[in-house]
């Protein structure tokens, strides 16, 4: 007698792991993931700044001794930047700062640079010398190529003595 | 080369190497052809329509007469069309009414911020914050007063402080005191008595104002009559940083004495005059421009 029914499963051919699309998709993601921090890696070693000071032992162990002579040569000086906002990238600002002295007395100073750090690429910093407009004034006109944060330093040199006055800012779109 | 070509008839340029290895006369394709017999035709007739060829000193015209300074005229003048008639309201409108007027006002910031940045920034700081030793426009703490016509007045004109030097005049001790004196006033107290009397006892009352506040006189309609003379009795500052060097030096040296190399230096130019450049007579700001500037720092958030 011959079954109606047949109950017999066939049994279904195995996908090979690597054929199946939800291990593909996962490998893919891991993959991704890791091409991703393998770029951060690579930028970050390439694009380092690397060490400010390359003498930063030695001016720790002085640190104390640096600390008290620079307050004992304090001229008590003020020193102010404007910088003007908002700032657009690729649009031309005057940057200015004014120092004057423990009177309120504008003081000149030997030299005045203005440096634009890009801290997440030393690539594009760049610094340019101020140019004197009055008494205790200087000035310099620049724009920022890129959108984003840069970190301003103005620093003012006088024999040997530097004075600097710095500011974190954001460039926006032009 | 050609005589004893192994490939004859087969379009070869007869350059063989290493036995069969040649270079073949094929026409580049025909896109690539199109493409360059246009862009010779597309140069030829640019060069007629627009200036080109270097012929003497000039370049020839072109045929449509088109040239790139006409062309920023041309911007020029679309900009000017679209401000003329709100240059022609301000002109003929007072401060006051164009504060009263929302899209006049608008206009008139955006325009005298330009003019700003141009003329006062320099000194006064990009946003009128001022910078040491120049006054803050951003703030109500005026010298010469800040309603619309006395700011007209001091833009127009200029300004020079003035104060004695008073080495010469008072004792060291008595200069010490009144330093001290304004000081104390500066970080909110009401100064001593003996600090008041010497200050009315050496005249400094005069130029000050009887409450130090740099009045001195005020008018019912609520303007007041001063010289320049600033306020001892606020937190402000004239001469930054402050303090009592800076106060000693300013009661020591004066403003603007004459012979006196240390002391202070308090001039705004006058932007309404006639100042002479190569011979010509060039007036720094004209009216118009005075007037915008005068509501753009009424505006800056210490107009009266």
């Amino acid at each position: 007698m011959h079954s109606t029914t047949n109950t017999t499963e066939t049994p279904s051919k195995a996908t090979p792991a690597l054929r199946s699309p939800w291990v593909l998709a996962w490998i893919g993601l891991i993959l991704t993931v890791l091409a991703v921090n393998l770029t951060f890696v690579y930028l970050a070693i390439r694009t380092d700044p690397g060490l400010v000071n390359a003498d930063y032992y030695e001016r720790g162990q002085d640190y104390e001794r640096t600390m008290i002579s620079r307050q004992a040569r304090d001229p008590g000086w003020l020193m102010r930047a404007d910088i003007p906002r908002p700032l657009r990238a690729g649009v031309e600002e005057s940057i200015r700062v004014v120092l004057v002295d423990q009177a309120g007395q504008p003081v000149d100073v030997d030299q005045a640079t203005f440096y634009a750090y890009r801290p997440s690429d030393v690539s594009r910093d760049f610094a340019l010398p101020m140019i004197r407009e009055a008494k205790g004034r200087y000035l310099v006109e620049t724009s920022f190529p890129l959108i984003g944060v840069w970190d301003i330093l103005i620093a003012a040199k006088t024999g040997e003595d530097e004075y600097s006055v710095g500011e974190r800012v954001n460039v926006a779109r032009p | 080369m050609a005589e004893n070509n192994p490939f004859p008839g087969e379009n070869n340029t007869g350059h063989v190497w290493d036995d069969n290895l040649r270079e073949l006369a094929n026409p580049p394709p025909r896109w690539w052809m199109l493409g360059f017999w246009a862009s010779i035709l597309f140069v030829i007739v640019y060069t007629i329509l627009y200036p080109s060829w270097p012929v003497g000193q000039q370049a020839t015209p072109g045929l449509l007469g088109w040239t790139q300074i006409q062309e920023y005229e041309q911007g020029v003048a679309q900009v000017d069309a679209k401000r003329g008639p709100f240059e022609e309201q301000i002109s003929r409108m007072t401060a006051e009414e164009i504060i009263a007027d929302p899209g006049l006002l608008q206009y008139t910031l955006a325009s005298a911020k330009v003019l700003f940045g141009d003329y006062c920034s320099a000194c006064h700081g990009s946003g009128g914050q001022g910078n040491p030793g120049y006054p803050v426009l951003a703030d109500d703490d005026w010298l010469y007063g800040g309603s619309l016509a006395k700011i007209k007045e001091t833009i127009t004109n200029g300004r020079k402080g003035a104060m004695t030097a008073h080495g010469t005049i008072l004792a060291p001790a008595e200069i010490d005191a009144l330093a001290h004196w304004v000081v104390e006033m500066n970080e909110g107290g009401a100064g001593n008595p003996q600090g008041w009397e010497l200050y009315r006892a050496k005249g400094c009352n005069a130029c000050h104002g009887e409450k130090a506040n740099g009045v001195l006189v005020e008018l019912p309609d609520g303007e007041v009559v001063s010289v320049g003379a600033a306020n001892l009795t606020d937190s402000i500052w004239r001469f930054e940083p402050g303090g009592f060097e800076s106060a000693r030096h300013t009661i020591t040296y004066g403003v603007n004495q004459p012979g006196v190399p240390e002391t202070r230096d308090a001039v705004m130019p006058a932007f309404g005059s006639v100042a002479k450049v190569d011979d010509v007579d060039v007036r720094k700001l004209d009216d118009q421009d005075i007037k915008k500037l005068g509501i753009y720092v009424h505006e800056l958030g210490g107009g009266r």
